[in-house]
């Protein structure tokens, strides 16, 4: 066979990608239904959830595949990303029936149209893809990309109240910010290419694990890490994101409050496990600054988040510090897969408790901002200080409001809560520096009840100046609302079924696997040797010492 | 020498209240027999603990009109206050050692060996029926409450079951649970039912009392973490009674891996390897119990909660609701750190005394009689670090039975000033006058209820207060680090005996500000204005009786309560090596 010559790679390999495939097909068939008759919301709506419903289906059918690592050396697809992927659909669908029940007579004028479903669809479904992608990512080139292929579209559904001025000074404020880290991105991958000569993570975690971290490849590492940052919204990357939040449209501030930050953090375990697993004597010290590094920035993100969310008096903008807060004691959790000081600390099980945090944290996210939602339909209160009298015009709101803040903040009995105690243990597996995180994280916790309180506050102790009606959710979102309010308290008084499937997800392919010096932009790898790489792998030691 | 006398009078002194003798434990049943009773107390003890959450659900139920609520919560509390006299009888009179009855233990959280383990022993069990009581008592209470009554019965019966839950659950995690649940319906009770400045008491609540049970998170998290995975000792991090022996209360793995250096009779011992942790750890726990007890720098939210809650959370407040810190304290705090707890005893016992006393001045100062009445708590409060702080038997006595007696004696002091405060609408001290002669009733009843705070012999506030010092007495030359200057251990004046003689003083100061207050509120000619005031109900004389005659009944028989604490405190001590 020519070298050259491009060839589809065979079943077994696009049956790993089949979701992804989905995706891109949905994305163009949404945008074609317009041309189909009228009524184009509703069969857009119904071609948009049909093909999140079918890639869901892909997914499940490779679950049982183990890991591997694909298309030479480009993408994992393993029970880790794949649990991370069936997360975002299910959540995606859920955003787009919220925005369908909450869209509806909205008094705002200048809100999504229903209109303009197919474009909306369109987009967030190629966000979804874009951040799938981003899961699965093992090379440069494939990180940036998926990283630009979830941005581009976030860009446009950031800016989607096209008369909104709000909407437009977040969505340029994304652009430019966004521009930049990915400006700064690429010119960091460059540089790292220019340092190891390969693209592959592999490639790059086993130079480090063997030469340490150059001057050189610090700067290339910071730029790359910078762009992961920005969607991560941690702290000297994090000012689009309340801007962002306040302008654009609820159901895409949902969407983005979880989709993007989860995405990003994904992938930086991922990066992070890489470089842990080629770690060596010569490395140690370099891997254990960046480490020391991550958990700075994660405690000074959550810090720094949790403080100017006190001040807050817009529902989405403290949503906003909140989901900053959030990705924080993520991004500490996730420096303890590098090992804090020196090798401590397992592999699965930080990822499993990231994977546990998520599925709590896209749940009570969607429920908080669901609320907000019908709030804003019903009443136009985007002011927290305009809550006053919910309490008594839709209790159950009220109510439901009360359990996803409280989840959000982690009381006891309550999914929030066991997330948090998950990456509590985890970092206690850190030593000492483990223990100031986890110091640092109760102490944000506390800060963070004032500001979760302050709705409730509102909602239920601020009196109502006249009689004005009494008003309920929609029952698409009231059964949006009840299924995540449900899960909240499953995953919080029984938590044991869903920490066990965190836990059977929490495996990634061996990162190091595909470290054959491949530069990563070469031809597909011929399908025989991708044979190899598909059995269940023997992923990195099962240690789970702080766990079991 | 006073204290040596003092301290020889002690069991005299309560000799005289053995009337409970009268009624020998065990002379019933034979209690090697298992009984059809025990197979089903673990379902009555689950029963009395999750009926009013039940009950409280259906509260909120729409359609739920304001009579069938309060109905609901009435049978409900009644419901468990009997459920949980069934338990008490038959811990009473079947009880077994030390042992833990009504026990449920079931897997919970696998991975993090929590399990869900109910149960109750000595010291727990009063707690609980002084709970349930409490709580019918404080339903009554508030049957005229006409705003959202159905969502405050429903709150109120949450709140019950998280009351009940922390002192009936054995394992740690659990314990957490319910005690951070339970703080929720009482932001909301505080925060809709309040006075003028009710949303600043409801959060400065929730967020002191949040604060030190985050200290108590990291605690348990770094327990669990510092016991080496795959032992048994990280399988028991969590127990807080050790099923395998009967006499004990923690693990005793878990308790050596904290243990500090000690001078046994074969020489001295090292500390565990986690001695400097187990120091930190002790500190830690010991604030996030001392903030709800709560102890003199924790207590500012105290005052701001009880002037602004409706009375019968006050009631609640002051009667359960404080009593979960000092049983935190003799459930979690010592019996893990009983090393770490020696060690620190002087400043811990110092808190005590500075609390008993600047609680005291404080009370002296107040013109809001509900202020003062909080105050007097938080000085009443103080007898219970103390008695703990000193590590004698007679001190943990003295302090069980402080918390006892106060949560009888405050509930009634909270209820007479609701029911003033309800036909004069303000609580001046100073506006007030005169009531005896408008209600000799309610003049008697709190003449009562103040002596009992006070501590008059005879009633129950004379109990703690006076084991306490005994307790604190007694421990004179027997722990580490007395004075410099004193004659060691067989020093006369040590800094127990100084500690003691200050909480002695203590007594004074109450006398001092109860008096002055009775005599401001009761004494003098009848004020105009009392002429409107609406007549006294019989339920609020019922709810007055009830606690009165309870004030007495404790105060004569104090035995009740030691009857059902004494084999856990027998074991307790062994664990501690109380004096």
């Amino acid at each position: 066979m020519p070298p050259n010559t491009p060839h589809l790679p065979p079943w077994e390999t696009l049956r790993l990608i089949l979701p992804e495939i989905t995706l891109a097909l949905g994305m163009g068939a949404v945008v074609l239904t317009p041309f189909f008759g009228r009524k184009r919301d509703h069969r857009s709506t119904v071609v948009a959830l049909a093909a999140l419903f079918l890639a869901l289906v892909a997914i499940v059918n490779t679950t049982h595949f183990g890991a591997a690592t694909i298309l030479g050396g480009m993408l994992s697809v393993d029970p880790f990303s794949q649990f991370f992927k069936a997360l975002l659909l299910v959540f995606t669908g859920l955003v787009i029936v919220q925005w369908r029940s909450t869209a509806r007579r909205n008094p705002r004028p200048n809100d999504t149209r229903m209109q303009d479903a197919p474009d909306l669809l369109c987009l967030l479904l190629g966000a979804s893809l874009g951040m799938a992608l981003m899961a699965s990512a093992t090379n440069l080139l494939m990180i940036f990309m998926a990283t630009e292929a979830a941005s581009y579209p976030s860009y446009g559904l950031a800016g989607f109240r096209k008369r909104d001025r709000l909407a437009s000074k977040g969505a340029l404020k994304y652009v430019v910010f966004g521009a930049a880290s990915s400006a700064a991105m690429v010119y960091g991958m460059s540089l790292v290419y220019g340092v190891t000569g390969t693209l592959s993570l592999a490639g790059v975690a086993l130079h480090i694990g063997e030469h340490g971290i150059s001057p050189l490849l610090a700067m290339g590492l910071c730029g790359m890490f910078a762009g992961l940052a920005f969607k991560l919204a941690t702290v000297p990357m994090h000012f689009w994101c309340p801007d962002v939040f306040e302008g654009a449209p609820t159901h895409v501030t949902t969407f983005l409050a979880f989709a993007s930050k989860a995405a990003a953090i994904c992938l930086l375990v991922r990066i992070l496990l890489a470089f842990s697993a080629a770690s060596s004597d010569a490395s140690a010290a370099d891997l254990g600054a960046m480490a020391t590094g991550f958990a700075a920035l994660g405690a000074v993100t959550a810090t720094w988040a949790n403080l100017f969310a006190l001040r807050q008096v817009h529902i989405k903008r403290l949503l906003a510090y909140s989901s900053i807060a959030h990705a924080g004691y993520m991004t500490m959790t996730a420096a303890v897969a590098l090992g804090l000081p020196h090798g401590v600390g397992s592999p699965n099980t930080v990822a499993s408790a990231i994977l546990f945090y998520l599925l709590t944290y896209a749940f009570m996210n969607l429920g908080a901002f669901t609320v907000a939602a019908v709030i804003i339909q019903r009443t136009g209160a985007e002011d927290i200080r305009h809550y006053a009298g919910i309490a008594q015009r839709s209790p159950l709101l009220a109510g439901l409001m009360t359990l996803f803040l409280l989840s959000l903040f982690g009381m006891p009995g309550l999914g929030g809560f066991i997330a948090k105690v998950w990456l509590a243990m985890t970092l206690s597996g850190a030593g000492t520096m483990g223990f100031v995180l986890i110091a640092v994280l109760l102490v944000n916790t506390l800060v963070s009840l004032y500001y979760y309180l302050r709705p409730v506050y509102h909602m239920y102790f601020t009196r109502d100046d006249g009689q004005r009606p009494a008003f309920a959710a929609a029952p698409a979102s009231l059964a949006i609302l009840l299924v995540s309010a449900l899960l909240l308290l499953w995953t919080g008084l029984s938590p044991g079924a869903a920490d066990r499937m965190t836990r059977d997800f929490a495996t990634l392919a061996p990162p190091l696997a595909d470290a054959s010096g491949t530069p990563g932009m070469g031809a597909l790898k011929d399908p025989g040797q991708d044979d190899t790489n598909r059995r269940r792998a023997p992923a990195a030691p099962r240690r789970r010492a702080t766990f079991r | 020498m006073p204290p040596l006398i003092l301290t020889h009078l002690a069991p005299h002194a309560l000799a005289p209240f053995a009337l409970a003798q009268l009624i020998e434990p065990g002379s019933f049943t034979d209690s090697t027999t298992p009984s059809l009773l025990d197979a089903v107390l673990p379902s009555v003890l689950n029963w009395m603990l999750f009926l009013p959450a039940l009950a409280g659900a259906i509260c909120f139920l729409p359609g739920v009109s304001r009579a069938s609520a309060r109905a609901l919560a009435l049978l409900t509390t009644l419901g468990s206050f009997a459920l949980s006299l069934v338990i008490a009888f038959d811990y009473y009179f079947n009880q077994n050692a030390s042992g833990v009855a009504a026990v449920t233990l079931k897997p919970w959280i696998e991975s993090i060996h929590a399990n869900y383990h109910v149960g109750v022993d000595g010291l727990n069990l009063p707690l609980v029926l002084l709970t349930t009581s409490l709580s019918v008592l404080v339903v009554l209470a508030a049957w005229r409450i006409e705003k959202a009554t159905q969502a405050f019965m429903g709150l109120f019966l949450f709140l019950l079951t998280g009351m009940l839950g922390v002192f009936v659950a054995l394992d740690l995690f659990l314990f957490y649970l319910f005690f951070e649940v339970s703080l929720l319906p009482m932001y909301f009770l505080i925060g809709i039912w309040g006075g003028p400045r009710k949303e600043y008491a409801a959060i400065k609540f929730f967020l002191y009392t949040l604060a030190g049970s985050i200290c108590l998170l990291f605690v348990m998290l770094g327990l669990y973490c510092l016991t080496p995975a795959g032992t048994a000792n990280h399988v028991n991090t969590w127990q807080l009674v050790d099923s395998g022996e009967q006499d004990s209360l923690i693990s005793e793995s878990v308790r050596a891996l904290f243990a500090g250096p000690s001078t046994g009779l074969h020489g001295p011992t090292p500390a565990g390897p986690y001695w400097l942790h187990a120091q930190a750890f002790f500190l830690l726990t010991l604030v996030a119990f001392l903030i709800k007890l709560p102890a003199v720098p924790f207590h500012t939210w105290l005052p701001d909660a009880h002037v602004e809650a409706p009375t019968p959370i006050s009631m609640i407040l002051a009667g359960v609701l404080l009593k979960m810190g000092g049983y935190g304290l003799m459930r979690v705090t010592y019996p893990l750190f009983p090393d770490a707890a020696r060690h620190f005893w002087l400043p811990v016992a110092t808190l005590g005394v500075v609390a008993i006393l600047y609680g005291g001045f404080c009370a002296l100062a107040q013109t809001d009689w509900k202020k003062l009445v909080a105050y007097s708590s938080v000085s009443h409060m103080g007898y219970v670090t103390l008695g703990l702080a000193v590590l004698t038997r007679t001190g943990f006595d003295g302090a069980y039975f402080q918390m006892i007696a106060h949560g009888i004696t405050s509930a009634l002091m909270f209820f007479l000033v609701g029911v003033v405060y309800d036909r004069a609408h303000h609580r001046d001290i100073n506006r007030l006058g005169g009531l005896w002669l408008k209600f000799p009733g309610l003049g008697g009843w709190s003449l009562l209820a103040f002596c009992a705070g006070m501590g008059l012999p005879g009633l129950c506030g004379f109990v703690g207060e006076l084991l306490v010092i005994f307790g604190t007495f007694e421990a004179n030359g027997q722990l580490p680090g007395t004075i410099p200057g004193s004659a060691g251990s067989g020093g006369f004046m040590g800094a127990a005996t100084i500690l003691g003689l200050f909480a002695s003083l203590g007594v004074v100061i109450t006398a001092g500000y109860t008096l002055w207050m009775f005599q401001r509120v009761f004494m003098g000619p009848e004020r105009p204005e009392a002429a409107g005031y609406a007549p006294i109900t019989a339920r609020e004389y019922g709810i007055m009786a009830a606690l009165g005659m309870a004030a007495v009944l404790f105060g004569l028989v104090p035995l009740l309560v030691f009857r059902l604490t004494d084999p856990t405190f027998y074991a307790l001590a062994s664990v501690l090596g109380l004096n």
